[in-house]
């Protein structure tokens, strides 16, 4: 850590990206949160290096990186930082994994009980120079940059064989890297594939062509055998050249060791006894772990969304700012905690609610699986959910619960925690009125998420009666009695409720192994977020990965565990959890915002701020829609300004940070100096 | 919406609000007594007679890093309002002479300090034997609130009268929203919060005289063992040394406030005629043109106006401390009013007790408060990951 900070010789170095560069791990789709993508202009700037040509740096230096290889801790390589750049243009730029070859993989290590091992060996890629980019790559570059976002997708692709051999520079192009290939752009080219082989000449195609993305993603695949074998016998050469192994073994370390730190987790799904133990030890420590008190009272302002035009009004009177409603505010306190929903708020005049129904939802679902705009698949979905009957929902055989929890769980993802909580609390209540049976799934996976968005918001006893909910709709036998605040009253102990609903799941928990021998992820979950409420993070971390175990490409559990290790204290740890969220979703604003959130804490302002406003500009695009409210816009993202004034007022920009709020110009912080 | 609440828009609360705000923080204040309601009794500021006269106990005593910051910074009030800054002379006259270590802590800090000596040929304020001199601000007392007050208005600082019982309360409240980090700057409000009930701090009397003598441009005091009443004095039968001051006001109406009142643990706002007599006696004999060119006794001087405020002290000194807390640790969660949300853990940093010095203090007084909300606005334990 000392030499974490340390390391910001004048502010000419940026530890954290050089860690990113110099560990060799898979970040190449996160490299624009970590380092400069090809789009990255080849500018001055002292935070972004040049991304050119990259080559395996043959360095024994490189060996000390990875004599400790945690996964999830980047401290041993803060001794990087000090280590002399090979080159300065050389880094190292690791390899992707794609999603079949990493599940096969993982379902292998699975059932054998130890790592996956069968990742190419040699996956260091040699990245073309900027020159030899295609005119795409230009042209990407251009439009990128033109439309304000320079936010770099990855848009590497499988490299045509007539550029440049990929296997003689070590380049494992054998995958459509995940976003890479399927991430459309965000915004206005939300529909196109980017995987194209002219892609100049696509780029007005509107429709996404699955057949040509599926016999992409076909040759994709077979290139990464054809590069796994070369790679392979190229490695078993090179074992006894210098360096060359633990360079080469990183890549694949990297989730060989995330596989490892979750190992010891699985194995404790064998031992729920342990379970018990755990939870008595922790419940006999009140004192050490409970040091938060977890009553929500009502809260009556959760959604009120004008807030802003009210202090407006305010300042334009120009008199004393007496709010109304203030005098009022002392009102009853709602028994189970939830605030009072006033029903979601819609953005008017939006552009697709001249879309035909069923192919919104489509789109909309395949921008969550595949990649995309997250608030352009929230319009969608808000689109759908307006204007679809009942009748329409049942042609494609979706439940307005379903709808209202895809929604709820797109706006969390995009960092707006207030819309996803009304969205939920919407499918909370088509829930009770479509009823559970056959959508127990569901059902479990909204109130989960809906108890998440409440934690956010301090709001524990809302999160409990949600928890408890699912409880008594999924698997009533184990809900128990509903928590209250008349129920904490009569305790001594406010984080009884807690400790109560711990129980329940613990034993539904307990029950499901011994009856199936299987993990229920959203009991996991359920637990995960009352150990978090607790303040529990080593118990809630156990969750998460019990839960990825299940799920290990759930990006929602990776940012998770990040948020969890990061709240917990380990910033850096957490880095690594939320890259790997981000390697699987790499518009998952959440967890750039959270990584923002990390890098501040860790000390490096600079770096947060670009992750945080790469958050925002995520959020941007939703203005060039036609969601004309600006409050609406405006508490969508203040969550992630606030953070930013933050960021900004530790580097001294006061100024800048004085502007950073709700509408303001992103430009103005290209200007500057910030990349993102 | 916010970064940070400020609680309290006196002037502590208002500058540092504005320091905050000029950082790129957003803050809002909420107040129980409003700057331009410069009528109410709850509320010490406007009734200051107000000028740059340091208390500070030496340069080991916080306030003198802070009172030297407000003498610096003045001047930039000074220029772009002279009507409510302005530097004029002081003397602070005493009868028994003082060592060369009783000398004032700011001797460096202030304009053409000088250690004076009368003589048959320069007599000094009163005919007191010895002064010592310096020139320093004087601020129109009620007028620089106010003038804070719309400043902060103006860049956007939502000023929202409202009174809190506790502390827990300004983390949440509906106007404004969640916040972290609150600044305490509710001065004797700090005693009876809830969850700050300080005990230490006390009320300290103060009433003064509003004259009109515009031939009067200069601070005379004669505060000799006024900030240091005897331990062993008869505490029944007397106050504190009596004191006598006179601070001119900026501005055209050529008002001089007359004091050397106070009073401890005396909460009285009314007037005391027999102590506003007093005053004015001692007042004129220091200075006796402040019955103006004619005038033969202190009956002569043309009184504008008695006033009383209570000033917001503290034993051993003002309290400027970032403290990290968790909303619902006193009592029942249920008696909080509104949705506060028990549990979260929070920082407020405390910015009161300053006593009669809270104007002196101010503006290096909000810079240090506002160095310690951005340490915690930096931190870890206020910037959370999201699940």
């Amino acid at each position: 850590m000392q030499s974490f900070l340390g390391g910001d010789k004048g502010g000419s170095s940026n530890p954290l990206k050089q860690i990113g560069q110099r560990e060799g791990a898979d970040n190449s789709l996160f490299k624009d949160r970590f380092a400069p993508g090809p789009s990255s202009q080849p500018s001055s700037s002292a935070f972004r290096p040049h991304p050119q040509i990259t080559h395996q740096p043959p360095s024994s230096s490189s060996s000390a990186l990875h004599a400790t290889p945690h996964p999830f801790n980047l401290s041993h390589l803060s001794a990087a930082l000090s280590q002399p750049q090979v080159g300065p243009q050389a880094r190292i730029l690791p390899a992707s994994i794609d999603h079949p070859q990493f599940n096969a993989q993982w379902e292998q290590a699975r059932s054998n009980g130890h790592s996956p091992i069968p990742f190419p060996q040699n996956q260091i890629q040699a990245r073309p120079p900027i020159q030899q980019q295609s005119g795409w790559s230009n042209d990407f570059q251009s439009f990128s940059q033109g439309k304000g976002k320079g936010r770099a997708v990855e848009h590497e692709q499988p490299q045509p064989q007539s550029q440049v051999n990929p296997y003689q520079n070590g380049y494992s192009g054998y995958t459509p890297h995940y976003g890479g290939g399927f991430q459309p752009m965000y915004g206005a080219m939300m529909s196109q594939p980017q995987l194209q082989q002219q892609p100049q000449s696509q780029m007005d195609n509107q429709a996404l062509n699955q057949k040509e993305m599926d016999d992409l993603f076909a040759r994709a695949e077979e290139d990464y055998k054809a590069a796994s074998e070369k790679t392979q016998s190229q490695t078993e050469q090179d074992q006894d050249t210098d360096g060359i192994q633990e360079i080469g073994s990183d890549p694949k370390g990297d989730l060989e060791a995330v596989w490892e730190s979750l190992k010891p987790e699985a194995e404790r799904l064998n031992k729920l006894a342990e379970w018990e133990k755990d939870f008595s030890q922790f419940t006999n420590d009140e004192d050490d772990l409970f040091d938060t008190l977890n009553e929500s009272l009502n809260r009556s302002d959760v959604g009120q969304r004008n807030l802003d035009q009210q202090l407006h009004l305010d300042r334009d009177v120009g008199g004393l700012a007496v709010p109304d409603g203030l005098d009022q505010y002392n009102g009853i306190a709602r028994d189970d905690g939830v605030p009072q929903s006033r029903g979601y708020d819609y953005a008017s005049n939006n552009v697709h609610d001249s879309t035909e129904l069923a192919a919104l939802w489509t789109e909309a679902n395949r921008i969550v699986t595949e990649g995309g705009s997250l608030t352009q698949a929230g319009l969608m979905l808000e689109s759908f959910v307006r204007r679809s009957t009942a009748q329409d929902r049942q042609q494609i055989n979706v439940s307005a619960t379903e709808a209202w929890s895809l929604l709820g769980r797109v706006h969390a993802m995009d960092e707006k925690e207030e819309p996803a909580m009304r969205a939920f609390e919407e499918g909370r209540k088509s829930l009770v009125g479509e009823g559970v049976r056959g959508k127990e799934g569901v059902a479990g996976e909204m109130l989960t998420n809906l108890a998440i968005s409440y934690v956010n918001e301090s709001l524990d006893l809302a999160a409990l009666t949600v928890l408890h909910q699912y409880l008594s709709l999924v698997h009533p036998a184990h809900a128990g009695q509903a928590p209250s605040k008349t129920s904490l009253g009569d305790t001594n102990s406010p984080w009884a409720l807690h400790e109560s609903m711990a129980e329940r799941f613990l034993s539904l928990a307990r029950e499901q192994w011994q009856n199936t021998q299987s993990v229920d992820p959203n009991v996991q979950v359920g637990l995960g977020t009352l150990y978090y409420m607790m303040d529990n993070y080593e118990e809630a971390r156990g969750c998460w990965t019990n839960a990825l175990g299940e799920k290990p490409d759930d990006y929602l559990l990776w940012n998770r565990l990040g948020a969890t290790l990061a709240n917990g204290g380990n910033s850096e740890e957490a880095v690594d959890a939320y890259r790997r969220a981000l390697e699987l979703k790499p518009t998952f604003t959440r967890a750039i915002f959270n990584l923002g959130v990390a890098c501040l804490n860790i000390g490096v302002y600079k770096e947060s701020a670009e992750h945080l406003l790469a958050a925002l500009s995520l959020h941007s695009n939703q203005s060039q829609s036609d969601r004309d409210d600006d409050s609406v816009l405006s508490s969508d993202s203040w969550s992630i300004w606030s953070t930013l004034r933050r960021a900004l007022v530790a580097l001294n920009m006061n100024q800048l940070a004085g502007n950073a709020e709700p509408g303001a110009d992103l430009n103005v912080f290209r200007q500057a100096g910030f990349e993102f | 919406m916010y970064d940070a609440v400020v609680l309290g828009s006196g002037v502590v609360g208002l500058s540092i609000a504005l320091e905050l705000q000029s950082r790129g923080i957003k803050v809002a204040i909420v107040a129980r007594d409003i700057a331009d309601d410069s009528n109410s009794i709850g509320f010490a500021s406007p009734w200051a007679g107000c000028n740059w006269f340091s208390f500070a106990n030496g340069l080991s005593d916080p306030a003198s890093e802070w009172d030297t910051i407000t003498y610096k910074k003045l001047d930039k009030v000074a220029r772009e309002r002279p009507d409510l800054c302005e530097k004029v002379p002081v003397w602070d006259v005493f009868e028994r002479k003082k060592r060369k270590e009783e000398e004032p802590w700011y001797t460096d800090v202030v304009d053409d300090y000088k250690d004076l000596t009368a003589s048959p040929s320069s007599p000094l304020p009163g005919n007191k034997p010895y002064a010592h001199y310096f020139r320093t601000w004087i601020l129109h007392a009620p007028k620089y609130t106010k003038y804070l007050g719309q400043k902060a208005r103006s860049l956007g600082i939502p000023i929202i009268q409202h009174r809190i019982s506790s502390l827990d309360e300004a983390y949440n409240l509906p106007p404004i929203g969640k916040v972290n980090l609150v600044i305490n700057a509710t001065g004797l409000g700090s005693r009876s919060l809830v969850g700050v009930e300080d005990e230490k701090v006390y009320p300290a009397r103060g009433q003064t005289v509003l004259v009109k003598a515009p031939w009067v441009r200069e601070c005379i005091f004669h505060v000799e063992g006024f900030f240091a009443p005897g331990e062993d004095a008869d505490e029944t039968a007397k106050a504190p040394p009596q004191a006598a001051y006179m601070i001119p006001r900026p501005g055209p109406e050529g008002h001089v406030v007359l004091g050397g009142h106070y009073r401890t643990n005396d909460w009285s706002t009314n007037t005391d005629l027999v102590e506003a007599e007093r005053i004015l006696k001692d007042c004129y004999n220091l200075c006796p043109r402040l019955a103006g060119p004619n005038g033969k006794s202190w009956k002569d001087i043309e009184v504008v106006a008695h006033n009383v405020g209570l000033r917001p002290a503290r034993e051993g000194g003002a309290r400027l401390e970032l403290e990290r807390r968790v909303i619902g640790q006193q009592g029942s969660t249920n008696l909080i009013p509104g949705g506060v949300s028990a549990g979260r853990k929070v920082g407020v940093v405390h910015a009161y007790g300053v006593g009669g010095a809270g104007f002196q203090n101010s503006l290096g007084l909000a810079e240090n408060a506002s160095d310690l909300a951005v340490q915690y606005l930096k931190s870890a334990s206020s910037n959370k990951a999201r699940l």
